[in-house]
């Protein structure tokens, strides 16, 4: 039996099938690292063997030194051995070192990252220090299976600390015969796409919050709370290209890690307005 | 492999972390479906490797090995798993009925399920050796680098596991001409 006959066969069957890592499992491995910390290097480098023999020396004696100084003030320092006791220091007030957060961010948030969705082609903003953990490898569709965070049509946020909190952004088209400019309107397609299965924030008993898109003009917005201690979510409208921007925050508000923005409704607020939703002004309706 | 994403990857910067997956994660995932034969385990160990990998990556002291050591934790991921998830994924693929070259194409239909046959039955050392050496190309001394193995091991488990594949594609081979002969 040749051995060509038997280097084809097995080449051939070795490339049979696809490589293609499917997307989803991708997302989970960056969620999953979301909240999974690093192993901290514990070992130390091995640099001494490489100095010279009078930088070694010079490093003994500096330690001997240290060593000895500080046993000889401690020992100076001690009472009953010698020496006067010191009196404690008398506790000064301290200024607070973290500077008041601007009103428009949620405490915890120092500044923002541009963030551009290849996928959707929408620019937003998130916090400093997060990162993106999962980037969408396709517009959401109706039907798009799958109801877990790690489903490949979102735009994924997390917080660099790995402290679980995560926001998560996409795009769907609006259902046909939409109202995209009234806060009705927007409302009704909320509810309309909480028939699919990967639309967040949808049980019935969500309060919708009004809000406006555009420091100008009125366009509409709306913040869904679900419950007592909602996950939230927002959408956004934009009629000129028939589509809604949602954006998640994928822990309820009492997550214990997002108490430092006082809660995800907080910080979800707190992102709308780098995207130029704000509350209406008094008797400002969508236009 | 781009150095300086493993080295900010390395120093816990998970943006990195994620463009070093998606560079890696196909290779990866060929190798572990390759010693594996089960797509859906391969992207299970996948998983659990990419995030041992994040997890450990402060210990890795030269960058420029990422590779290797990637493959190494991968490896030893397919070994922890594969015990627990023991199936028999079919493979089913149609047979082309009305071609000239059809009986070459049955033949290497039975020629791939022999080998696939006989490759499920080998310990899974020996189906990393060969997979790392015969599909990523990795020399025989970088294979048992990468798994931390001595050389003459790898040489061995590549001689069984080669061994028994030619065994089987052999058999498979002389059956076909007895088979072709009786038909003739």
């Amino acid at each position: 039996m040749s051995d060509r006959l038997f280097d084809r066969a097995v080449r051939d069957w070795l490339d049979d099938g696809s490589d293609r890592t499917p997307p989803a499992a991708i997302n989970a491995v960056l969620l999953a690292v979301t909240t999974t910390p690093q192993e901290r290097d514990l070992r130390i480098p091995r640099r001494t063997t490489q100095m010279p023999t009078y930088v070694r020396l010079a490093a003994g004696i500096a330690i001997v030194a240290v060593v000895g100084v500080g046993a000889l003030m401690y020992i100076g320092n001690s009472p009953g051995v010698g020496g006067a006791p010191t009196p404690s220091p008398t506790p000064t007030p301290v200024a607070s070192a973290a500077p008041s957060a601007p009103p428009s961010l949620a405490p915890g948030i120092s500044g923002w990252k541009p963030y551009t969705s290849a996928a959707y082609g929408y620019t937003m903003s998130y916090p400093q220090g997060w990162y993106v953990a999962g980037r969408a490898s396709h517009k959401w569709e109706p039907g798009e299976p799958g109801t877990e965070e790690a489903a490949p049509f979102w735009d994924i946020f997390a917080n660099d600390d790995g402290d679980g909190t995560v926001m998560l952004v996409a795009q769907v088209p609006a259902p046909a015969g939409a109202d995209l400019e009234s806060w009705d309107g927007l409302h009704a397609v909320h509810r309309e796409l909480c028939d699919e299965p990967t639309i967040p924030g949808c049980p019935a008993d969500y309060t919708p919050t009004s809000l406006c898109s555009g420091q100008q003009d009125c366009a509409p917005a709306i913040l869904a709370l679900n419950g007592d201690d909602p996950m939230p979510v927002a959408l956004i409208g934009d009629p000129e290209n028939g589509v809604v921007t949602v954006i998640w925050i994928g822990r309820v508000d009492s997550f214990p890690t997002a108490a430092k923005y006082g809660g995800t409704v907080q910080l979800l607020k707190s992102v709308l307005t780098q995207m130029d939703v704000r509350d209406p002004q008094p008797g400002e309706t969508p236009h | 492999m781009d150095r300086d994403l493993v080295e900010r990857a390395r120093a816990g910067d998970r943006e990195a972390f994620t463009d070093l997956v998606h560079q890696v994660s196909d290779t990866l995932f060929g190798v572990a479906r390759r010693i594996l034969r089960d797509p859906e385990l391969a992207e299970d160990v996948l998983q659990i490797a990419l995030v041992t990998i994040w997890r450990k990556l402060p210990h890795l002291r030269d960058a420029d090995l990422f590779e290797a050591w990637a493959f190494r934790i991968l490896v030893h991921a397919c070994y922890a798993e594969a015990p627990r998830n023991r199936k028999w994924a079919a493979t089913i693929r149609v047979l082309p009925t009305n071609q000239a070259d059809a009986v070459d194409d049955v033949r290497s239909v039975i020629d791939r399920d022999e080998l696939e046959r006989a490759f499920r039955m080998l310990p899974l050392d020996q189906r990393a050796v060969f997979v790392l050496h015969h599909h990523v190309g990795l020399p025989l001394v970088a294979v048992a680098e990468t798994l931390g193995i001595p050389d003459g091991t790898a040489r061995s488990r590549l001689h069984y596991a080669t061994r028994t594949l030619r065994t089987a594609f052999e058999i498979a081979r002389t059956q076909d001409s007895q088979r072709e002969g009786r038909l003739a």
